[in-house]
């Protein structure tokens, strides 16, 4: 490759690339980063028990870093539950959106340990990481998520039934103030802080639920209305799984099976009251789908 | 007994209606009871629907608003005698469930795009349209915040917005003004003929990512779920996909695309369109009372306004919490006016009875000339004899002081 | 009327001074008669040290123009100057230090114009005795003050370090007539991309001396060097206070901040990415100034001295982050001959993690709150913090550091030192490190660990870089160009965790260097 006069009119004259090139005179050896808080727990409690060191973690809400302690965020639990299923091994760590490069969680980040650079995969493109790693189970979960079935049938998880879980988790006042605050901010506590977050998350929901729900219409929907769709979908998802271990009659869990888990799982785990506990409430509507449930304990007991 | 009145939006692009959702409400009243029994009513009066929005039917006093609604409470009524879903399997219903859940959110985007934020079809098109039906002042305010709704559904897709706004503010090439589609060959040596392929191409999974669940479920088939009569699904589909190729449009690239791309789903459509969106559907004039005026416009404004701006920004778990919400508002807001009037008329009673305003007059004109006096003794007058700079080098005093 | 006798003060001062009125002798002054009145000050001025030692008392002073002032603030300003005289033995030349002490402080609010003329008179129905002399006479003080007007909207731009910014400001002057301000202000800048402040300031029993000030603000910061943007909101509250006879100030500060690490880079660093997020900080800061250098900008003589302590989330204080920081910093600058300067400073600090309230163990310092040096203005010859414990691009900051610079300010050639402009040539290093475990130890606690770093840090060499430049010494802010090498830095370039040095021209303004 030539290059043009141009370029070469634009690099440094010999003489200071060769005076650079000496500079800096004596090279030190590097200096360690700081601690970590695992570090400093070991450095300060001496226990050195830290259960899992694994290479990979992945960025979630959550309360641990065991991976088997799911988390509160149903996006997050997700991909917790699938990375499970997959087989990958891994530790959680607690954290927010703030610090994912996508803006939302959770985001998976590789360190290997000769190397102090770290790579960072968001959620957006874990499918197709996890589909690279050949550490992943025999049995895979072989439903072909572009068919107009598997589709149909996420658009629910993501539609009705996302939009019920925000209105019971964010809009319901006894829930936010129960629930969502108190795990959401337990990193900072403080006042006032809990409370302009929390109002700032319920703004955020409403944002939400407008956006899913506009067709022609100005009104937004009513909680009840909300809750009734939901129990519609989990009617619907209750016949698409039948009688079978897991959805699409597959023979291992999938990606679908975690997305149902998600919401499943924290709607019967989470003790949500309020708007949505109670008769004709959000849970005791799907209680009513033993298979649903039933799915959530095959789902739960294997993997948390 | 007087009809069945379904109220929707009024027609337009050649079909009964400008909104999906009324395209297909109408198309399932066609498909599932006589028409002798129903009347269509081009009302364009949401507040006669006790959810806000159009379709909503009225039957007798009784009022149902949005489609799902309107099924449930025809198929309850006739006891199931108008339910076209009925002879679905349990499965087909749950399919039913979510595929509609999948349209509306997959194609409303699309439909919003098409019709109202590519610009050049909005100004043209789909704006002057209301300005036919609707009266003076409202016929600015409704289709503004149509147009403010599309474009917050199409938020995500901003920058293919911008490629189409960059593709139509370009002179027309004399060769190929029309889309030839992905396969021609082109001189790869025009920037600008390439991007316009990108951004068709775009176009085109935008509406592949739709079209090919629903061109695979089809699959040649008569209906949606086979059979030999419309489903649910069915009616809601053609209420989308007539919207997307009927209309007359400048820029004409979701009826080229379905066309080029899609023929299975365009003789899905037609085939559904014209059975059930054709022109023999009786038409009615809505009741005094459910017509769209101007104050019945501002009346409903008024109701919906503290939502609307945001002041009381809740979902409330059933209608009656908006009523309240609403209420609350109003009396919120006489309560602040009847404060600052309490307020207003004691300030003004008080200033009027101790004259404190002619006070601080007096106060700031004496404050003019002196304000501040430490006398000692018989204070005197001020006798400007001496006149002292305070510049005396020998006395400044600054480096003792000073911050 | 003063009436007078051949020895006395006010006859002479009555000769020598204009015979117009107020009105018209300030006109005069405006208009032509400069001469005269320099001749006249220069006179009044020899006639007074000739009488300095006339006895004499304050009869009334008056202050003339201050119509939103309140009258107990400037009471209370003018009231050591009656005290004074009230106290007997008080000559002429005390009674002009006092009143001058007096203006003084009143030019020192800003709230009145700097030009404030005085006048001396004895009262009207005064009659001089010639047969006692040494009475002490009477005195009539007339201050003519003109106050400022009290909004003021500006917008510009400002010079900060290693930073520019443009502004909006709006601020009104002598809110409740005691010299409080209240100021608002907008700006945009290359580093603090966005602030909204609110400041109020009051001065304290109406002392020039010491001073409240309440803050409430809300900034966005742009701190590339680590990958992210901090965002802050919250109240720092401010008292601070002079003690001139000890050239010393200092202030005690409360802030409560609620700050966001947010909007990461894509290639942020998993340390950045753990402590992304938000957190609180509660504390209190004890900040004590000496300085006695003759131009903080270009000093030429003089030294600084700067100690800050700040105690963070420990007991009642809350917060998120809970730590003691203290910092002192010591800079001195020395004429050596034809204009050639000498100046050197050093630095240092420690981030000392402590439990917060609740906590049995203390948490690690995050990344908001450890030290982060090296920069245009900072340590030459390496990024902005380019220092320390990095992690790709990231600068990762450490919890105790030193840095220190000498160098030698020269006269411009053939410009002379009155220019702000100098050539300057310097050797300027640092080292900032993380806490770390003492190697041979397993079990220890955070005071073996920091004794530990603290002595790696004095032992071992700095990281160094040297350079010449021009220097330009601005009332505004300080501009340096500077060629800069890197003699020893940790790491080579490219590798992980390694310094980043610069190496070439620098650019540098700013308001402190070091």
């Amino acid at each position: 490759m030539t290059a043009s006069p141009f370029q070469d009119a634009l690099r440094a004259p010999t003489f200071i690339r060769h005076l650079f090139s000496r500079f800096p005179l004596i090279a030190y050896p590097v200096d360690p980063p700081p601690m970590s808080v695992e570090d400093f727990q070991r450095f300060t409690t001496k226990t050195a028990a830290v259960a899992e060191d694994s290479i990979y973690t992945l960025y979630s809400f959550t309360e641990s870093t065991d991976s088997s302690i799911a988390s509160f965020n149903p996006a997050c639990l997700k991909w917790q539950t699938y990375l499970k299923i997959r087989n990958i091994s891994f530790k959680t760590h607690p954290s927010n959106n703030h610090a994912s490069p996508s803006g939302s969680l959770p985001f998976l980040t590789i360190s290997p340990p000769s190397d102090r650079i770290s790579q960072t995969i968001p959620s957006t493109k874990l499918a197709r990481w996890i589909e690279e790693q050949d550490k992943a189970v025999a049995a895979v979960n072989t439903v072909d998520t572009d068919g107009g079935d598997y589709r149909a049938f996420l658009s629910l998880v993501e539609g009705a039934i996302r939009d019920a879980w925000l209105y019971a988790l964010y809009i319901d006042p006894s829930n936010l103030s129960t629930i969502t605050i108190p795990k959401y901010t337990a990193h900072t506590p403080t006042w006032p802080i809990p409370h302009i977050l929390g109002s700032q998350m319920r703004q955020a929901a409403i944002d939400a639920i407008r956006k899913s729900t506009s067709s022609s219409t100005t009104t937004l929907p009513t909680g009840t209305e909300l809750y009734a769709k939901a129990i519609e979908a989990f009617a619907a998802l209750s016949t698409l799984l039948g009688d079978d271990r897991w959805f699409f009659g597959a023979n291992e869990a999938g990606l679908f099976d975690a997305e149902v888990f998600a919401y499943t799982h924290l709607l019967l785990r989470l003790e949500v009251g309020g708007s949505a506990g109670g008769d004709g409430g959000l849970v005791e509507g799907l209680k009513e789908f033993g298979n649903l449930v039933g799915h959530e304990e095959r789902i739960r007991r294997r993997w948390f | 007994m007087s009809p069945i009145e379904l109220h929707v939006w009024n027609r337009a692009f050649g079909l009964p209606s400008l909104d999906p959702e009324c395209l297909a409400a109408i198309a399932f009243l066609s498909s599932s009871i006589p028409q002798e029994l129903w009347v269509l009513v081009e009302s364009n009066n949401v507040s006669v629907s006790p959810n806000g929005s159009l379709p909503a039917l009225k039957d007798g006093s009784h009022w149902v608003g949005g489609l799902d609604a309107i099924v449930s409470y025809l198929n309850s009524k006739s006891s199931g005698g108008s339910d076209i879903d009925r002879d679905l399997t349990v499965l087909q219903k749950a399919q039913s469930i979510a595929y509609r859940s999948f349209i509306r959110k997959t194609c409303l985007p699309i439909v919003s795009l098409s019709l109202y934020v590519t610009s050049k079809n909005w100004i043209n098109v789909t704006r002057p349209l209301y300005s036919n039906f609707l009266p003076f002042p409202i016929q600015y305010e409704i289709p503004h915040t149509h147009h403010a709704q599309a474009v917050s559904l199409t938020a995500h897709l901003t920058s293919l917005i911008r490629d189409i706004a960059a593709e139509e503010s370009r002179p027309l090439q004399p060769v190929s003004t029309s889309f030839a589609g992905i396969t021609t060959t082109t001189d790869k040596s025009n920037p600008q003929e390439k991007e316009k392929i990108t951004t068709r191409v775009r176009l085109r999974n935008l509406l592949a990512d739709f079209l090919d669940p629903i061109e695979e479920k089809l699959s040649g088939q008569n209906y949606f779920f086979g059979g030999t009569s419309p489903t649910t699904i069915d009616c809601l589909l053609v209420g989308y996909l007539s919207l997307l190729l009927y209309p007359d449009l400048p820029s004409a690239w979701a009826k080229e695309i379905l066309q080029q791309e899609f023929p299975g789903v365009v003789a899905y459509t037609n085939r559904l369109m014209s059975s059930y969106l054709s022109d023999n559907i009786a038409y009615g004039a809505p009741d005094e009372t459910d017509k769209l005026t101007f104050i019945s416009w501002t009346k409903r404004t008024l109701e919906s306004s503290p939502q609307s701006f945001g002041l009381t920004d809740n979902i409330p778990l059933n209608q009656e919490g908006y009523k309240t919400q609403s209420t609350a508002f109003w009396v919120a807001v006489q309560g602040v006016i009847g404060l600052a009037a309490t307020i207003g008329t004691v300030l003004a009673y008080k200033a009027s009875t101790t004259g404190g305003g002619v006070d601080v007059g007096l106060k700031e004109e004496a404050a003019g000339k002196e304000v501040y006096s430490a006398s000692r003794g018989s204070g005197g007058d001020v006798e400007n004899t001496g006149a002292e700079k305070e510049r005396l080098p020998v006395f400044r005093a600054e480096d003792m002081l000073g911050l | 009327m003063a009436a007078g006798g051949s020895g006395d003060v006010f006859d002479i001062l009555k000769d020598a001074s204009s015979p117009d009125t107020i009105a018209a002798q300030r006109a005069a002054q405006k208009a032509h008669d400069e001469e005269i009145s320099i001749k006249a000050q220069r006179r009044a001025a020899e006639t007074i040290q000739g009488h300095s030692s006339q006895p004499v008392y304050f009869d009334s002073i008056t202050i003339l123009g201050a119509p939103n002032t309140r009258r107990s603030f400037l009471e209370r300003l003018v009231k050591p100057a009656l005290d004074r005289s009230d106290q007997g033995d008080f000559t002429l030349k005390d009674a002009l230090r006092e009143l001058s002490k007096a203006i003084n402080g009143l030019q020192h609010f800003e709230i009145f114009n700097p030009n404030i003329p005085f006048y001396l008179d004895t009262p009207s129905d005064y009659n001089y005795d010639p047969r006692s002399p040494n009475n002490p006479i009477p005195l009539s003080a007339v201050i003519n003050v003109k106050e400022r007007s009290r909004v003021l909207l500006k917008s510009g731009t400002d010079l900060g370090n290693t930073e520019g910014s443009a502004y909006i400001q709006g601020s009104l002057r002598n809110v409740f007539g005691g010299a409080e301000f209240l100021h608002l202000s907008f700006s945009k800048g290359t580093r603090t991309r966005s602030a909204y402040d609110a400041t109020f300031t009051t001065p304290i029993n109406s002392s020039p001396l010491a001073a409240i000030e309440l803050k409430g603000l809300s900034t966005a910061r742009d701190n590339s060097h680590s990958s992210h943007t901090e965002l802050s909101r919250g109240f720092i509250g401010t008292v601070r206070w002079a003690t001139p006879a000890y050239k010393l100030k200092q202030s005690i500060s409360y802030e409560g901040l609620w700050r966001t690490l947010t909007e990461l880079h894509d290639d942020a660093s998993n340390s950045v990415q753990r402590d992304a997020g938000d957190s609180m900080k509660s504390a209190f800061t004890h900040l004590l100034t000496r300085d006695t250098r003759d131009n903080p900008i270009l000093p030429s003589s003089g030294a600084l001295l700067r100690l800050r302590n700040s105690i963070a989330g420990i007991g009642p204080l809350k917060g998120t982050v809970a730590h003691w920081k203290s910092e002192a910093e010591t800079a001195l600058a020395y004429p050596l001959f034809k204009g050639i300067t000498l100046s050197s400073s050093v630095r240092g600090g420690i981030l000392y993690p402590l439990a917060l309230s609740g906590d049995a163990a203390p948490k690690p310092s995050t990344i908001a709150d450890r030290f982060h040096i090296g920069g245009a203005n900072d340590v030459r010859g390496f990024q902005t913090g380019g220092l320390g414990p990095h992690s790709g691009k990231d600068s990762l900051g450490g919890d105790a550091y030193v840095a220190g610079s000498l160098g030698l300010l020269f006269p411009f050639p053939r410009v002379g030192t009155d220019s702000g402009l100098r050539l300057q040539a310097f050797i300027n290093g640092g080292r900032l490190l993380a806490l770390e475990r003492p190697p041979e130890v397993q079990d220890m606690n955070i005071a073996q660990g920091m004794k530990y770093t603290v002595s790696r840090l004095l032992t071992e060499a700095p990281s160094l870089a040297a350079g010449v430049g021009i220097v330009y010494g601005h009332p505004v802010a300080r501009f340096e160009m500077n060629f800069c090498l890197p003699i020893g830095v940790r790491g080579t370039y490219g590798e992980e965790g390694a310094e980043r040095a610069r190496k070439g021209l620098q650019f540098g303004v700013g308001v402190e260097f070091s």
